[in-house]
């Protein structure tokens, strides 16, 4: 019987989407090479085969930049409606930025057209509401924690848990040995390094509250040194300035988060998908957080998980210290930082802990999964 | 009633308006919010309406009918899920007009007792 040329339509917003996305088309296009992909993706989708409506690599997503940038994006969403209305996918696929991946939904759902979505954005955190949103738009997600299942499950939105694709990187990449090492020789064996994250604000609001832990960590523990992991060259400039007011012995590496965190003693950190990689190494590691007192208050009545950390949740308990924080509070941090630095016992609970939650949950394969669910559900729709 | 008793009330339902919005008691919340809104609807009519109605209106429309109108839009949003984007936003404007409406009347009625 010939194979039938499918046309799927594909959106991700942040580099991160980007990846994955790239990941779930590779594995899509193993199962049925007559598939096409059409829609929103940066570099790493467009090397996999999107054919792309709209290059998403400058773009920012981020609250005020996302309102200057508010005519592209109405353009943007006109012409992905237009795609949609003209050429009829088969299914439309969308990873992640509810913020405008939910328009999409919204024209999908009025022609007809099957939404799967993939990495639900974290509704269970903060907007529980808005699952109701979801339930209308979406036909099938496919969820990366094991806890978002039951979530969905009982608010009536069919969801399975393909695992997190994060896995699937870090499986792939594997980690540079000799980068490693060469960090070692460089800084010794107490390396404590400082992932603020990836967002310019992240690094604004959390690096001088890391910095100024670093200078006390230092006087208590001498032979202590300090890594600061920048993910990209456009953030270098950012972290170098704000570095200059701090007297701590620190270095700055640009890419290699995985090398930054296997040479690591300690990794001090914000609270996303950053603490997964921290604990897939079995890295001691303290979460902390920080947003203004008015940011606070606006947000507190609906935070509905008592953790910010992604480990702690996904553990269910306190197995990485954690901290949302309104002021500076280094003492807090370098309190913690000591006692996981110098005492065995409370080092050791933390790896023991963080080795359970590791064997639940770090299993690569959730591309595949992702793609299976994807290819059930278009087969089930089509016959 | 005096004026003064009114302003007191509206700082009073301010408060606690914003202390059971912060620990998620929404019919508290409703309540004061709606205890405040009147009282400030009273006093901007009392303090500006017979020399300065544009004023008086400008408040009205801005700093009472915007929030509460962003405040019904919040709610249908949370019942019926209406829209695509997350509308938590509109509690940034309710909690920045909101004060501010307090402030107003406050500054008016001290020109007011000033003038007296």
């Amino acid at each position: 019987m010939p194979e039938i040329p499918r046309k799927i339509f594909i959106s991700a917003g942040d580099p991160s989407g980007d990846i994955h996305g790239a990941n779930l088309m590779r594995c899509l296009l193993e199962r049925d090479p007559h598939i096409t992909f059409y829609g929103l993706g940066r570099e790493n989708m467009i090397k996999a085969g999107l054919r792309s409506l709209h290059d998403m690599s400058h773009k920012s997503l981020m609250w005020l930049h996302a309102l200057t940038e508010l005519s592209t994006f109405l353009r943007m969403k006109k012409e992905c409606i237009h795609f949609l209305m003209q050429e009829r996918p088969c299914a439309v696929i969308l990873i992640d930025y509810c913020g405008f991946n939910f328009y999409i939904a919204s024209a999908a759902k009025k022609l007809g057209i099957p939404v799967i979505y993939y990495i639900s954005p974290q509704l269970w955190a903060h907007g529980p509401w808005r699952v109701k949103k979801m339930k209308k738009l979406v036909d099938r997600l496919l969820v990366i924690y094991p806890f978002e299942k039951p979530f969905y499950d009982n608010a009536g939105i069919p969801a399975a848990y393909v695992g997190h694709p994060l896995f699937d990187e870090i499986h792939k990449e594997g980690v540079d040995e000799g980068v490693v090492t060469e960090l070692k020789k460089q800084l010794g064996e107490t390396i404590v390094s400082f992932l603020p994250g990836s967002r310019r604000q992240e690094i604004v609001r959390l690096l001088p509250l890391f910095l100024q832990s670093a200078v006390q960590i230092h006087q208590t523990i001498p032979s202590a040194q300090f890594l600061i992991s920048c993910s990209n060259e456009q953030h270098f400039n950012l972290i170098s300035g704000i570095t200059k007011e701090f007297n701590a012995p620190y270095k700055v590496v640009v890419g290699n988060v995985h090398e930054v965190i296997k040479a690591s003693s300690l990794c001090i950190a914000g609270a996303g998908t950053i603490t997964l990689q921290i604990a897939y190494y079995l890295k001691p590691m303290i979460i902390a957080y920080k947003i203004s007192p008015f940011a606070y208050f606006i947000a507190r009545p609906f935070l509905t998980t008592p953790y910010i950390g992604l480990v702690n949740k996904l553990a269910g308990k306190m197995i990485a210290p954690e901290r949302l924080m309104c002021r500076v509070n280094p003492a807090w941090l370098v309190n913690q930082a000591i006692q996981l630095l110098d005492d065995p016992q409370k080092r050791q609970a933390c790896i023991h802990e963080l080795s359970l939650l590791m064997n639940e949950i770090a299993k690569p394969g959730a591309s595949k999964h992702a793609a299976n669910e994807i290819l059930t559900l278009l087969g089930s729709k089509s016959s | 009633m005096p004026l003064y008793v009114l302003l007191l009330i509206a700082f009073a339902s301010l408060i606690v308006s914003a202390v059971s919005y912060f620990f998620a008691k929404i019919k508290l919340f409703s309540f004061t919010l709606l205890l405040f809104y009147t009282c400030n609807t009273f006093l901007s009519f009392s303090l500006t309406h017979n020399n300065h109605a544009v004023f008086f209106y400008a408040i009205v429309m801005f700093l009472i009918v915007f929030p509460i109108l962003c405040l019904i839009l919040f709610a249908l949003d949370v019942h019926y899920g209406l829209f695509c984007i997350d509308t938590s936003f509109v509690l940034v404007i309710v909690w920045l007009l909101t004060p501010v409406l307090f402030v107003v009347n406050l500054v008016s009625y001290i020109l007011k007792v000033i003038h007296a």
